[in-house]
């Protein structure tokens, strides 16, 4: 199969202003009093949400319950919207108040609650990787991968676990990332350097080529 | 046991965690669940009553409070008599004594400085009437 063309730096400002247009026409219909219209911008966003929501959590109950939240105090707080940053950079900080304070709160009985992996993609990933391995042990070993996962994401203190999930798993760049948690571009990046040494430290046993 | 290591770098580990997503009968329970809270939502910011309002009130009192205090201040200033004794020479009201009702008052503004007396409230009206010169509450007569 054909890789995907390589969209180019411009194109992709080009769809991010045409998105960027497109949430302001709809904040601007439910500003309008047509709270209907708050559906497509609940549609655009609630899975990007979730999957922040439950990287940093790690629990799919609560970051169920948690986006439904961030959403509701979007929908509340919509009139507050300036403007002056996108849209979805307002909800992402909505949301990572929300989870930093529902974290802070229920510190003390924390626990995992995982989702499933998406096979699919994970088949096309892991699994043509190790084509030594039995179907059963191929399973096994995608089971223990995640929870490792996990583990040593939940490991990292909540600034680099956070920068983590929305560098390489949400693949934001570091500017948003700053934009997003009130910091400087350079503490994104020392934070990320920081939480990677972390986790390849953790995640050793697994790694290729790693030497602590 | 040890594990198995894996041809993996830590990106590509990372970007595995993508592929933890809900599946798509997720999406339509989780759907109905937030149409229902934000149904309700619309419903209270629709319904008004007196413990939204206290309530309001309440979470916002840093905001209102100041203000509040600032405007009973300047209306306790301005209305008490203590602090109006110092008005009272600044404003009568001149009529004659045939013309007494409120439509055919003549008034005039004294300074703060300036004494009654020294005004010519009589050439304000004509002839030899008697003049009266009043403010809201007092009268005086010349």
């Amino acid at each position: 199969m054909d890789d995907p063309p390589e969209i180019s730096l411009d194109k992709e400002d080009t769809l991010a202003e045409q998105s960027a247009a497109e949430d302001r026409l709809w904040i601007g219909r439910v500003r309008s009093g047509n709270t209907r219209a708050f559906n497509f911008l609940i549609r655009k966003y609630q899975r990007r949400l979730y999957s922040v929501v439950y990287n940093i959590t790690s629990n799919k109950v609560d970051a169920a319950d948690l986006t439904q939240e961030i959403l509701v105090k979007a929908f509340k707080g919509l009139h507050t919207f300036k403007g002056e940053s996108h849209f979805y950079t307002w909800l992402y900080r909505i949301a990572l108040n929300t989870t930093f304070s529902f974290i802070k709160k229920s510190k003390k009985d924390s626990h995992y609650s995982l989702e499933n992996w998406d096979d699919a993609e994970v088949h096309a990933n892991i699994l043509s990787r190790s084509n030594d391995l039995e179907m059963g042990d191929r399973a096994t070993l995608l089971k223990e991968l995640q929870e490792k996962l996990n583990e040593a994401l939940q490991k990292l203190s909540l600034n680099h676990r956070t920068v983590v999930v929305l560098f390489e798993i949400e693949g934001m760049s570091h500017t948003e990332i700053a934009q997003m948690l009130h910091c400087s571009e350079g503490t994104v990046r020392s934070r990320l350097h920081y939480a990677k040494e972390q986790l390849k430290q953790l995640l050793k046993d697994y790694l290729k080529d790693y030497e602590a | 046991m040890k594990p198995k290591k894996l041809n993996f770098s830590l990106e590509e580990l990372l970007h595995l965690k993508r592929c933890e997503m809900p599946r798509e009968e997720f999406w339509e329970a989780f759907e109905k669940q937030l149409q229902c809270r934000l149904a309700l939502e619309i419903k209270r910011k629709r319904s008004f009553s007196w413990m939204n309002m206290l309530d309001v009130l309440y979470k916002n009192w840093v905001r209102w409070f100041p203000l509040a205090t600032c405007l009973c201040v300047f209306g306790f200033v301005v209305y008490t008599p203590y602090f109006r004794v110092g008005k009272l020479s600044s404003r009568f009201v001149v009529m004659t004594e045939d013309v007494i009702c409120h439509r055919a008052l003549k008034q005039f503004v004294l300074s703060v400085d300036q004494q009654l007396s020294s005004v010519p409230v009589r050439s304000l009206v004509s002839g030899s009437q008697k003049i009266v010169a009043t403010d809201a509450c007092k009268c005086f007569s010349f």
